[in-house]
């Protein structure tokens, strides 16, 4: 696990930034780990597409997002990358506040890896990470991605 | 003087028809029973001349067969019966003469008195010569005149008889033909009559047909032009008035449906403001959670670090207040977690599922997994598990808030016992939560399904209550068509209940009008 990994978070509470980075600095493989953070619906579209003022970022690896986002929410942000056949292999986990059944089920709908509330506990943040195998298993045997 | 009305004048017409008829039938019987009487006397009186005819006839002999007597035996008492036989045959004559004096207006008969008196004449003439009784080769001439003068008077009697006879058949003729006549004009009085019906009675009716049926057709306010003052104008002015009620009464209600619809279409663009507005505060309760939430989590998240991080170094009373912040704070989140199920109980629901209450149960069993271990509770599942209509997820909130309910207000020291069933009550499906636990004093049993409403109980610490769980249930009951409840005795447990309703429909949206 010496790869480089990197995080894109989507998140527009600076509390809530700071405490998942605490979060996944505790993670085992955290050294590895470059978190980007965005804090709206639009901005973390065009992160995904390297659009101005996103021009040399990264392909994330992960993207953690919240639901209850500035111009463009949580489930539209979901639905434009699982919808696009360039970034629907990313894996996403969605992180939010919400624990309500539609919630839940909306973001599985849309094709999200994974959904986990807040306050983040970080057993259970680390345990679903390690479950979508799908996001393991790229990044780790897989060659990088090509642009 | 006021116009007989038409009534009034088809009685008279009638009576007058009437009259008419019976005038022409006793008058006719009274003119036929006059001829007919005529007739008789006729008869009669051609009777008693014919007799006389007769008695003179036999008094001519008489007395011939007296002077012949007397002529040939010359004896005085042939003298005498040829005197009486003389007086006698005077008499007759003097009758005759009498019978015929008050005939004279007939002409026939008046040549019969003409022969008559001709007779006496003659006979005079005999008889002033054979009272001389000497000249008896006059006697017998003069008598073989007058006897061929009787014969004349005789016939010419007879004649005139038949005359009579004739008469009366023209009058009977004439009474008949009269009477024909007479028929005849009642008749066409009748026939006027008729007319007169149709054209005023018939005719009017007709119309008043008519018009009813094109008022039945819708055409209210259709009038009838009649213009006459009897009763059959009275009822058209009725009618007319009837149809311009009609007419106007028809433009009132519409004016009214009018209103009604106005005063619908109100209501409705009220109630869409009422739901709008319900709607608005759902959301607003939701997204003000949603708000409350992130400042929360953010707390919770730094008591977690400063916990992690520096309880080692914090005195027993440090501690204990941090303890006590996140205990607060965590209270805070079931109470704004609550906030946003209450938010969402009372939203319509958007469509029934096929729900089945043993997986409903089961479910909410392991939900509570961690509680029910922790308490030692004993949880029975009884009775039978039917397929029911309904929303899955409020079902299965709705349970989950009672059997929590039954876990938190348990009797210390005794050993908690839930019983869980669903059964059929008055068309809706109940669920019952059965416990054994401190139940509730009757005064609190009504208020306890209201928000914010809590038992104060000496354990609410143990029971960790907001207040919303019952209110809660109580909304998910209402939004499938039924209603929440419970039946408890103080200090020996209690039932709570919730229905939903059975009349709802699989795959449909509800059928029924679900309170918000």
């Amino acid at each position: 696990m010496s790869q480089a990994v990197d995080v894109l978070l989507v998140e527009d509470n600076d509390d809530h930034i700071f405490l998942t980075k605490k979060a996944l600095e505790r993670f085992s493989d955290a050294a590895n780990l470059t978190v980007h953070v965005v804090k709206d619906g639009v901005q973390a579209i065009d992160f995904i597409n390297k659009k101005t003022p996103h021009e040399g970022a990264p392909t994330p690896d992960l993207i953690l997002l919240d639901i209850k986002l500035p111009n463009k929410n949580g489930f539209e942000v979901l639905a434009g990358i699982k919808g696009d056949e360039r970034h629907r292999r990313i894996p996403v986990v969605m992180l939010t506040s919400s624990d309500a059944d539609v919630d839940i089920e909306q973001s599985y709908g849309l094709g999200s890896n994974s959904y986990i509330t807040k306050p983040i506990k970080t057993d259970e943040l680390f345990k679903k990470l390690r479950d979508i195998p799908h996001y393991w298993i790229e990044i780790n045997t897989l060659p990088p991605k090509s642009e | 003087m006021k116009v007989p009305n038409y009534t009034t004048r088809m009685i008279l017409a009638y009576l007058l028809l009437a009259l008419l008829a019976g005038i022409l039938g006793v008058g006719g019987i009274y003119r036929i029973r006059g001829s007919l009487q005529q007739m008789q006397e006729k008869s009669l009186d051609n009777k008693r001349q014919v007799k006389l005819a007769l008695d003179l006839h036999e008094a001519v002999e008489q007395r011939r067969k007296a002077e012949t007597f007397y002529l040939n035996i010359r004896s005085q008492n042939y003298a005498r019966a040829w005197d009486r036989a003389d007086k006698q045959f005077s008499q007759v004559l003097d009758t005759l003469r009498r019978t015929q004096e008050n005939k004279s207006s007939y002409p026939v008969l008046a040549s019969i008195g003409r022969a008559n008196s001709k007779v006496r004449q003659n006979w005079f003439v005999v008889r002033a010569n054979s009272s001389v009784k000497a000249t008896d080769n006059h006697a017998p001439q003069d008598i073989s005149r007058l006897e061929s003068l009787i014969d004349g008077y005789t016939e010419a009697n007879s004649l005139a008889t038949g005359v009579v006879e004739r008469n009366a058949l023209r009058e009977t003729n004439l009474t008949l033909f009269g009477n024909l006549l007479f028929a005849g004009l009642v008749l066409g009085l009748a026939a006027v009559m008729a007319i007169y019906l149709s054209k005023t009675l018939r005719k009017p009716l007709a119309d008043l047909l008519t018009a009813t049926q094109r008022i039945a057709q819708g055409q209210l306010g259709h009038h009838i032009d009649l213009d006459r003052t009897d009763e059959i104008g009275a009822l058209a002015a009725a009618f007319n008035e009837m149809s311009s009620e009609l007419h106007r009464k028809d433009i009132q209600i519409m004016g009214q449906i009018g209103q009604l619809l106005k005063t619908k279409s109100l209501l409705e663009s009220y109630s869409y403001d009422l739901e709008k507005k319900n709607k608005e505060m759902e959301s607003f309760i939701y997204s003000v959670s949603h708000d409350l939430k992130a400042p929360l989590i953010a707390i919770q998240g730094f008591l977690t670090m400063f916990a992690d991080e520096f309880s080692s170094t914090l005195s027993t009373k440090a501690g204990f207040y941090l303890g006590r912040v996140k205990a607060n704070s965590e209270h805070m989140q079931t109470l704004i977690r609550q906030l946003l199920e209450l938010s969402r109980a009372g939203q319509t629901v958007k469509q029934f599922t096929s729900v089945s209450t043993r997986q409903i149960v089961q479910q909410v069993i392991d939900d509570l997994h961690l509680q029910i271990e922790a308490k030692n509770a004993e949880i029975l599942v009884l009775g039978d598990w039917p397929t029911v209509a309904g929303e899955p997820i409020r079902i299965r909130q709705a349970l989950t808030n009672l059997v929590d309910n039954a876990l938190h207000y348990s009797n210390p020291g005794v050993p908690i016992k839930i019983e869980i069933f669903v059964k059929e009550v008055d068309g809706a499906w109940r669920w019952h939560v059965k416990d054994n636990g401190i139940g509730i004093d009757p005064s609190f049993q009504a208020k306890v399904f209201e928000m914010f409403e809590r038992l104060t109980d000496s354990h609410e610490k143990n029971a960790n209550g907001t207040g919303i769980g019952l209110a809660i249930v109580k909304k998910i009951a209402e939004s499938h068509g039924g209603e929440a409840g419970v039946e408890s005795k103080l200090g020996k447990g209690s039932t709570f209940y919730f229905e939903i309703s059975s009349k709802l429909n699989v795959s449909g949206k509800a059928n029924v009008e679900v309170q918000v």
